[in-house]
């Protein structure tokens, strides 16, 4: 067969339908195969075997292909005037593949199979132009699917682009979650310190005022019961009670050490005594030395002074030790505050924290530069847990012997702080890792028992549109730096 | 006179240290009392004691402490056959389960005191660990009757090996 060159026709497939819907009404045969169908009706069904051609003339029609799973008819395509229906029946003389329906009034050629044959073979011209238009119909059907792979395409990148944001979603979600949690334990934490500090400050108050009241009345006891002492060296007593307030605790090994050389000055002292000595400052020692030379029933005396002194000063530094204590939980937690964002002097913050890991950090050589920032406007107690975390992981890493250097300082936008310990660092592999949820190079739980860690650090620096970063100083150790802006933040 | 047995506190609150020590004045006249305010110090001191041929019969160990814990500590003494019959004391005022259960479970913990303490508590903790550690490890405990549980060693006399006495 020859066909024309050019791909007009392929657009121009009416024109074709014309050529043959002419040359069959010059058969005289054209009232045999013309049809108008009305709407919505079943030209044939999926599955029948095709004894007919159809050639839309006019009108529009549906192909459906029934669900594999539910059986509901599906529209696959919407066929034209100058179409070919049944193409692939026709062409492969299978059951069709598809039911057609008219969706409005059709005109059709329909030509029996058996007049195709005749028709082609008394007119050549008829064959000509039927070839032509199952070539035509051929293309437009390939062209349509080239058209349905790409919208395939384009959807399954827009369903994939709606995954990533449903988990980006979820994402946030449950960052949002962790915040809460967080925020509720930081707000639970508040009403019990409030509750808590309330409760303690109550009898150390009674414990510090009774002892002072008790110091007065052992003093009067002790010059009554050696009244018939002469009072040269009773007064004396008076002077081991002062010094006992002020002897403070040598180490062990110092004590130690004392302990075997005053044990051989004084050789008939009790070992409890010889402890006690061991604790006196040189100068008292001395003093014991002439006091008891000529009698040693004064030692008892004169120890015991020294001893209540020591008792004393325990009790009252005990108590002001637990009222500070009471003070900085207070002020960490911000148990008196209701808004958790306020204008704050970080520096406070910093203090408190110092204060409150005391317990971890006083075997430390402490470098502390904190010169006035401006105030910024910030979750205290938020950002309180940031330098304890921070402080607590040093204090871990360096044990008992180090140096820890906390300063701060501000730019024109930010206020900073950096907290430099003298442990071994971190090790490149893991620095990138450490602001993330679970992270740990601890082999046991958290010490401090709040069960926080630098990713949630990192998260509360974040929510102040700051930043939080690690790094090895060449000076050595490991060194964290806390970024925040100056300028009020729009909460998030 | 046989070796010495000594008594080691190990607390790093001076103030606490003292308080011990100061409470358990009453066994000086026969036991050693050492302190420390490290298990690294502690470590240093046991070495000594075991170096002069001494006893080590009681630790009474604070939880926590700078760089090495109470418990690791009491581990390890429990894991070299020289310190393994020392008996061990646990004084905490962090009550933790698990680290509590270790030691019990690796360091044979023998008692657990709670902070703050009583001091009869404390006492009478120490008599009957220092009685048992005498009892187990000393060939004539009857000095010991004085300070310690006199009904037990007596007891352990009477039903134990003979002895003999000039």
């Amino acid at each position: 067969m020859k066909f024309k060159l050019g791909a007009q026709w392929l657009e121009d497939r009416t024109s074709v339908t014309e050529m043959l819907q002419r040359l069959i009404d010059e058969t005289g045969e054209q009232d045999r195969y013309l049809f108008t169908v009305a709407k919505d009706t079943k030209i044939f069904e999926e599955g029948d075997t095709l004894n007919n051609v159809y050639i839309l003339l006019d009108g529009t029609v549906k192909l459906y292909k029934k669900k594999p799973y539910n059986e509901v008819d599906y529209p696959v395509i919407e066929l034209s005037s100058g179409s070919f229906i049944g193409i692939i029946a026709f062409t492969t003389g299978l059951e069709s593949l598809t039911s057609a329906r008219t969706v409005e009034e059709c005109k059709f050629l329909r030509i029996p199979l058996e007049d195709v044959e005749r028709l082609t073979s008394e007119h050549p011209n008829i064959a000509r132009y039927l070839d032509e238009l199952i070539l035509a119909n051929l293309l437009e059907r390939f062209r349509q699917n080239i058209i349905l792979q790409m919208k395939l395409d384009s959807t399954v990148s827009k369903l994939e682009e709606e995954r990533n944001e449903l988990r980006k979603a979820y994402k946030d979600l449950q960052e949002a979650q962790n915040r809460l949690v967080h925020q509720e334990k930081l707000a639970t934490l508040g009403q019990l310190v409030a509750g808590f500090a309330h409760e303690v400050n109550n009898p150390t108050s009674a414990i510090i005022r009774s002892t002072d009241t008790l110091q007065n009345h052992l003093q009067r006891f002790m010059v009554r019961a050696y009244e018939k002492e002469e009072s040269d060296w009773r007064s004396e007593g008076q002077y081991f009670f002062d010094l006992g307030k002020k002897a403070g605790f040598p180490d062990t090994s110092t004590i130690r050490e004392r302990s075997k050389k005053l044990e051989k000055e004084f050789p008939e002292a009790k070992k409890s005594q010889i402890r006690l000595m061991a604790q006196m400052q040189s100068e008292l020692i001395e003093k014991l030395k002439v006091l008891t030379k000529e009698n040693d029933d004064r030692l008892p005396y004169l120890l015991n002074q020294f001893e209540f002194g020591k008792m004393f000063q325990n009790i009252k530094s005990a108590g002001e030790r637990i009222s500070g204590l009471v003070q900085s939980l207070k002020s960490y937690s911000r148990a008196d505050t209701e808004d958790r964002y306020e204008w704050i002097d970080i520096r406070e913050g910093i203090h408190d924290t110092l204060q409150l890991t005391s317990n971890r950090i006083k075997f430390y050589e402490l470098y502390i530069d904190l010169p006035e920032v401006p105030m910024i406007y910030a979750d205290a107690a938020g950002l309180n847990q940031v330098w304890t975390n921070i402080i607590l992981n040093a204090s871990d890493v360096m044990g008992k012997q180090g140096s820890l250097d906390v300063r701060c300082g501000s730019d024109e936008e930010n206020v900073w702080v950096s907290i430099r310990d003298s442990g071994p660092g971190i090790d490149e592999e893991i620095i990138n890792k450490i602001f993330e949820p679970n992270f740990t190079t601890k082999k046991t739980g958290v010490k401090f028992g709040l069960g926080l860690g630098l990713s949630i650090s990192k998260e509360i620096v974040e929510q102040h549109n700051g930043n939080i970063r690690a790094e090895n100083p060449e000076e050595g150790g490991a060194r964290f730096i806390v970024e925040l802006p100056i300028e009020k933040q729009d909460k998030q | 006179m046989e070796s010495k047995i000594y008594i080691l506190v190990v607390e790093d609150e001076p103030e606490v240290l003292d308080s011990i020590v100061r409470d358990i004045t009453e066994f000086e006249d026969h036991f050693n009392v050492e302190m420390t305010d490290t298990a690294e110090e502690a470590e240093e001191i046991i070495d000594q004691i075991l170096e002069e041929e001494e006893m080590i019969g009681l630790i009474l160990c604070d939880h926590v402490l700078p760089g090495k814990n109470g418990v690791d500590l009491l581990i390890e003494m429990q894991n070299d056959e020289k310190t393994k019959p020392t008996k061990k004391v646990l004084i905490t005022g962090q009550a933790g389960l698990e680290e509590t259960v270790k030691a019990v479970n690796e360091a044979d913990l023998k008692h657990y005191i709670a902070k703050p303490w009583e001091k009869s508590d404390l006492v009478d903790i120490t008599r009957k660990l220092l009685t048992d550690y005498v009892i187990e490890h000393v060939k004539d405990p009857l000095p010991y009757m004085q300070v310690l549980d006199a009904e037990k060693i007596a007891e352990h006399l009477r039903t134990g090996r003979q002895i003999t006495d000039q």
